[in-house]
């Protein structure tokens, strides 16, 4: 019984591993809390400051129309001050409320202090979501908005959990500031527990 | 003894794995008992009730630097990712920031600070070798799994005692605690709930060895040491205490296989081994620290402005109400505590495996299919408890302490947290509040699988570490999706 289990237990974590799906290639952390800004027909906003990361090939960001079942037409710029522009493209947007932009050919380097302004070309006014906060900068109209805007980057393609695996690796380090050591002594400390703890059971059954 | 230490070591690198994959400060409280360690290393004196306004500089740039607000409750949040945010962060910590607090309450004002002492060790040592900030949350994180590879130990040797002639069935107990996700992330960050979680398994050892033994010197002094250092761990060990005085107790009145006067003699060392270090405590509280033994609003935090309860919903019956939903199932007549059913939505759910600060987990079904597995266990042990009777008949005085250690623990967290719910209005209880009570969680494994009999039995037990092990790489991979992916 225990062989059958880790089988199928075996072919569960490869079929997890092995699907593909969008996957975060980098995030502002601005909580999605609600629609925070109006935008009329052609008008064009902007949020300075946003970490943009390398190997990203669209950017997401929140949108709804203010008329039910019209379709926003917007334009996304990416730009920063160095790089120029970096991807200028309409935003797909999809009846989940979001505008993908492609960014063709994908970012090289990571950026904190790139630019995302959204432009509505549509004919009716949009309202972009993110949250309501102080320390907000968003430009609209020669105007310092108090919000901030929710924007997120993803690779070209979707992405396997195993391809995921490389890129997980790095970040485990930087988020404690450290080296890339953080996730092989997390993953070899608990493969070690795993593998102690079945080689345990399993002599104590024969025993 | 090998398996013992073999699964202690599992205990600990189970933890020390979930301490270093956790983003710094994304675990339940973190900030404050970090706070806590800090102080202390700092000034050697400990937080007291007073100003709330209490972190050190150094820590709230960490807090703001690492995102902690931002990612908490945030399905969007996530930690940094990338070279050019750790360096600034450590371009911003190498500016000379302060380190130490002002040592107000920040909801530990009152708490006891056996753990925290323990964990200015590795603070120290990492601060001696030039560590950054980060650098130390991770020691003191590793120390916390130190505690985690602790409370396997004892559970496992408790088992031992419960069950000496079924071998697998209580390494299997061992193994599956010290591979619970929950716990393991839960230790694996700074948080007392570790401390007491050892000092409690170590009390349950205690008992059991003592009604194997009676209260010879050695298990008599490690008794009231056990029971004095849940109680200086967590306000929550207090709640053990009586029971382990019951246990005392008992074993004079029935004092065999020792002497009466023998046990007697035993039973005063361990009262003085638990009463010197509280008294200890008590002066240096008094003398040298100047707080108050206890907190006078059960250090949980400010009360909310107003929350609207029912007639007769803070009252006797009230409470009577919230400590049976605890457990049992709510009856039409009473006032609805908790959502859904606690033993299964709040307990079980959070000891399946509840991440981050509780805003990650398993999905419904892994953790019905943790209930299930829950039911086929109770249903074996029950079956192998009943048909051993007679013997357990001869240990009940045993087994009424191991009700009373639980009974103690959950009267004094209902306490604390029905005066929570009916002053804040929200739910104090958190599964990890259970961690004193890990001893019954590896009994109720290793006595279901030894109730599978010598044929079947060692089988399930691989089966069930198999389901552990299965759980806990199911946890590392939701950590993995919530905060790296």
């Amino acid at each position: 019984m225990p062989i059958v289990l880790a089988l199928v237990l075996l072919v569960a974590l490869g079929t997890v591993l092995a699907r593909s799906e969008p996957r975060l290639n980098g995030t502002n952390s601005v909580p999605l809390r609600t629609p925070v800004v109006g935008l009329r027909s052609g008008e064009q906003l902007c949020q300075p400051q946003q970490l943009m990361t390398a190997g990203s090939g669209r950017v997401r960001l929140f949108l709804a129309p203010e008329q039910p079942g019209t379709t926003p037409k917007t334009l996304v710029t990416v730009r920063h001050e160095r790089d120029g522009v970096i991807a200028r493209a309409p935003g797909r947007y999809d009846d989940e409320g979001r505008i993908d932009a492609p960014i063709d050919p994908p970012v090289r380097r990571t950026r904190v202090d790139a630019e995302v302004c959204v432009r509505n070309q549509g004919d009716g006014p949009v309202a972009l979501s993110g949250l309501l906060t102080p320390y907000g900068n968003v430009m609209l109209n020669g105007k310092k908005l108090e919000i901030s805007l929710t924007v997120l980057w993803f690779p070209k393609d979707d992405t396997s959990g195993l391809a995921q695996t490389a890129a997980v690796i790095p970040r485990v380090g930087h988020a404690r500031i450290g080296g890339g050591w953080a996730f092989w002594f997390a993953a070899l400390a608990a493969l070690a527990a795993m593998g102690i703890a079945l080689t345990a059971a399993i002599r104590e059954a024969r025993r | 003894m090998r398996a013992v230490w073999l699964c202690a070591l599992v205990g600990f690198l189970n933890a020390a794995a979930w301490a270093v994959w956790t983003p710094p400060l994304q675990s339940p409280d973190e900030p404050v008992h970090v706070y806590y360690v800090q102080y202390l290393a700092e000034t050697g004196k400990v937080p007291r009730p007073g100003p709330v306004k209490t972190k050190s500089e150094e820590e709230q740039v960490v807090e703001a630097g690492v995102h902690r607000t931002d990612i908490v409750g945030n399905f969007y949040g996530r930690p940094l990712w990338t070279p050019p945010e750790a360096q600034a962060l450590r371009e911003r910590l190498d500016s000379g920031l302060n380190p130490v607090g002002s040592g107000g309450d920040a909801g530990v004002g009152s708490y006891p600070p056996v753990y925290y002492a323990a964990l200015v060790v590795p603070y120290k040592v990492v601060s001696a070798l030039g560590g950054d900030p980060l650098d130390r949350l991770t020691a003191m994180r590793l120390g916390s799994a130190l505690f985690a590879g602790l409370t396997v130990l004892f559970v496992t040797i408790f088992l031992r005692e419960l069950l000496p002639r079924h071998r697998w069935a209580w390494v299997a107990g061992g193994l599956v605690c010290g591979l619970l996700p929950y716990f393991a992330f839960i230790a694996g960050s700074v948080n007392p709930d570790a401390g007491v979680a050892a000092a409690a398994a170590a009390l349950f050892y205690f008992v059991a060895r003592a009604f194997r033994t009676g209260l010879t010197p050695g298990v008599a002094a490690g008794l009231g040491l056990a029971a004095a250092a849940a109680a200086l761990t967590k306000l929550s060990g207090i709640g053990l205490v009586p029971a382990a005085a019951l246990a005392a107790v008992l074993l004079v009145l029935r004092p065999a296989p020792l002497e009466r006067a023998a046990a007697l003699r035993g039973m005063a060392i361990a009262a003085a081994c638990a009463a010197v270090p509280v008294i200890v405590y008590l002066a240096l509280g008094a003398t040298v620290w100047d707080r108050p033994l206890l907190p006078s609003s059960g250090g949980v935090g400010p009360p909310g402005a107003k929350v609207e309860l029912r007639p007769g919903q803070r009252s006797a019956q009230g409470y009577l109400t919230f400590v049976w939903q605890y457990g049992l199932p709510r009856l039409g007549f009473m006032f609805d505590w908790f959502r859904g059913w606690a033993p299964y939505d709040l307990w079980l759910s959070s000891w399946t495996g509840r991440f981050g600060w509780g805003d990650s987990g398993f999905k419904r079904w892994v953790v019905a299919c943790a209930g299930v597995f829950v039911v086929v266990l109770l249903v074996a042990g029950g079956g192998a408890l009943w048909s051993r009777r007679d013997r357990l008949r001869a240990r009940l005085p045993e087994v009424l302490v191991y009700a009373a250690l639980a009974g103690g623990l959950l009267l004094l967290l209902s306490w604390v947290g029905y005066g929570y719910r009916t002053t804040n209005g929200s739910t104090f209880e958190q599964g990890r509040y259970l961690f004193p009570l890990m001893a019954l969680w590896g009994a109720l494994v290793a006595v279901g699988l030894a109730g599978f009999g010598r044929r079947f039995g060692p089988v399930a037990a691989v089966t069930c570490v198999l389901l552990a092990v299965a759980l806990d790489f199911g946890g590392l991979l939701i950590m993995m999706g919530r905060y790296y992916s």
